[in-house]
């Protein structure tokens, strides 16, 4: 690493995520923008053009990595949230689980994209997304990584999580939540998010600065993420949380020199969401 | 660089485009508050009952309080406050708990689908536009619904706290007498109010402005507007009858504007962070990449 690459790589990630953020809340001054712009398409395009621009001067190629990591983040995301409205819109017959599957679907295939975009990059600033390798302490990590998700969602306050602490027991005729769909979506989101941040985002960053400068930073950068997720609880804490949540998941990454343990945490958590708290929320 | 005069006066132009927009009477007007304060606040209200002829009675710190103009005053009742629960009236028909079982009508006749509660249940709502439709909450905890076709079913099962202080305890349920709304409420210590409004098919927490741990609910159908009153550890709180909020819908000439202004938010901050970018990285001989 360089000097020159480093800061380099530091300005991609202020500046994207400093004009993120203005696509993202400027538009709160004048209008309600969920209902202007329900998929959050002014962020990806904003990244979009970033990136492009990355690539179209030599001279920034040392910002491209981090540029395409958020590029993929916010792209995906849109794609995420637009596709069950497409679908809908096109005929299809669809359950909502169904749709969040083929939503979850195109958020990792968008990604995948990215991650083969990503190996066109220099090798020199090329990242490392660790899925070739699967160790002993890897498998370890994934089950301390589910135990200790399950005792912190039972001992830390609900309202501190931001969880409403309901759930909806009765199952109608079909069952309420189909989690035969929803597993799988569950699965393709967490391994979607977890190749943007700890594997595009972390695995640039690593390469121009110490690992854990690389990984607060990533860290960080997923807690302010949440800011543009749909979400109707307290912001307060919710930012906090999930910041530490990356914070610990690019940790473990970086110590199991593998992503698969919080692939499989991730997706456990976000099935267990699904299963226990949005069900009683939102009536899925 | 050349280019930053050019930026700044388009950023300039577009803000007073977005400044213009912003100003114009587009905003909602800032709603009522969910629950409001009413009386007694900083004591605790462990009952509140409502009267047919709009009158409310609570118990305040152990004293029995009585107020007949929609709780603008209070004053000491001599009368003992009834006991809120184990009956609720929808239009003319009772529903009751009796021995952990529902009671429907006058005089009572056992409804034959419903589940043993436990002899400690009490809690029974049932609002009086949804015939049939009644909510009630067994000893253990457990909420049960009944639809209008007279099947009962589980409606919602709290999930604890934290597992050290558990499952917060439901402590009173409350619809309205009248065919006003469709919605039941539900009071908890530590999750505020719940609120369903399709018979118990989904709930959601409906407790904004409100103490967490709240020991009474009560509908109070006579006064105008229909209000519901919950007595807390802070205080007698209100909420008046009106609908859930929506996502505002707008009309397609009235997106324009703001998708014009939206744009021009993501083109003046992509060419300032362009420029920001092309300034602030080094030149290609400072940052020369390695070789593959």
């Amino acid at each position: 690493m360089t000097p020159p690459e480093r800061r380099a790589a530091l300005v991609a990630l202020g500046v994207t995520t400093a004009v993120v953020g203005v696509a993202l809340l400027a538009p709160l001054a004048y209008s309600d923008p969920h209902g202007l712009d329900p998929d959050d398409l002014r962020l990806s395009g904003v990244a979009a053009a970033l990136c492009l621009v990355t690539y179209a001067s030599k001279r920034l190629v040392a910002a491209r990595p981090v540029a395409l990591a958020l590029a993929a983040i916010t792209i995906a995301y849109s794609g995420w949230l637009a596709a069950p409205q497409f679908l809908v819109d096109r005929g299809a017959h669809l359950s909502g689980p169904a749709l969040t599957f083929w939503a979850s679907f195109l958020q990792f295939a968008i990604t995948v994209g990215a991650c083969v975009a990503a190996r066109r990059l220099p090798p020199a600033l090329r990242p490392d997304l660790r899925l070739r390798s699967l160790s002993g302490r890897a498998v370890l990590v994934t089950l301390g990584g589910i135990a200790l998700l399950t005792l912190a969602a039972l001992i830390v306050p609900a309202t501190w999580l931001g969880r409403e602490g309901l759930q909806t027991v009765a199952t109608g005729p079909g069952g309420r939540l189909d989690m035969a769909w929803l597993g799988p979506a569950d699965l393709l989101m967490a391994t979607a998010q977890e190749l943007q941040f700890r594997g595009l985002l972390l695995g640039a960053l690593e390469r121009v600065m110490p690992r854990g400068w690389a990984n607060v930073l990533q860290a960080l950068l997923f807690g302010l993420s949440h800011l543009a997720v749909l979400y109707q609880g307290p912001l307060g804490p919710f930012l906090p949380v999930t910041a530490a949540v990356g914070l610990l998941a690019g940790f473990a990454v970086q110590r199991t020199r593998s992503l698969w343990p919080v692939i499989a945490v991730h997706g456990l958590a976000d099935a267990a969401i699904d299963a226990f708290v949005l069900g009683g929320l939102y009536g899925l | 660089m050349a280019s930053d005069p050019r930026a700044v006066r388009l950023a300039l132009a577009c803000c007073t485009v977005v400044a213009a927009l912003g100003a114009a009477p587009a905003r909602a007007a800032a709603a009522e508050p969910w629950w409001q304060p009413l009386a007694f606040s900083g004591q605790a209200v462990t009952s509140v009952v409502s009267g047919d002829a709009g009158s409310i009675e609570a118990v305040v710190e152990g004293r029995a309080m009585r107020s007949d103009d929609g709780g603008a005053h209070f004053t000491d009742s001599a009368a003992a406050v009834a006991r809120p629960g184990a009956t609720a009236l929808a239009g003319d028909t009772l529903w009751q708990i009796r021995g952990g079982r529902v009671f429907r009508g006058t005089p009572p006749a056992l409804d034959p689908a419903s589940p043993d509660l436990g002899k400690a249940a009490h809690l029974i709502g049932a609002p009086a536009s949804l015939p049939g439709g009644v909510i009630c909450v067994s000893a253990g905890g457990t909420v049960w619904r009944r639809s209008p076709d007279g099947t009962w079913s589980r409606s919602l099962l709290l999930l604890p706290d934290t597992l050290v202080t558990g499952v917060p305890e439901i402590t009173g349920i409350a619809a309205f007498s009248r065919p006003l709304s469709d919605a039941v409420y539900l009071s908890t210590r530590g999750y505020g109010t719940l609120l369903t409004s399709d018979g118990g098919d989904d709930w959601i927490r409906a407790d904004s402005g409100l103490p967490g741990d709240v020991f009474s609910l009560a509908a109070d159908s006579a006064s105008d507007p229909p209000q519901v009153l919950a007595g807390t550890d802070r205080g007698l709180y209100v909420h008046r009858l009106r609908a859930l909020p929506q996502i505002p819908a707008y009309a397609a000439e009235s997106l324009l504007g703001r998708w014009l202004a939206t744009v021009a938010v993501c083109i003046v901050s992509v060419v300032a962070g362009a420029a920001a970018l092309l300034r602030l990285v080094p030149r290609p001989e400072e940052a020369a990449v390695s070789p593959p």
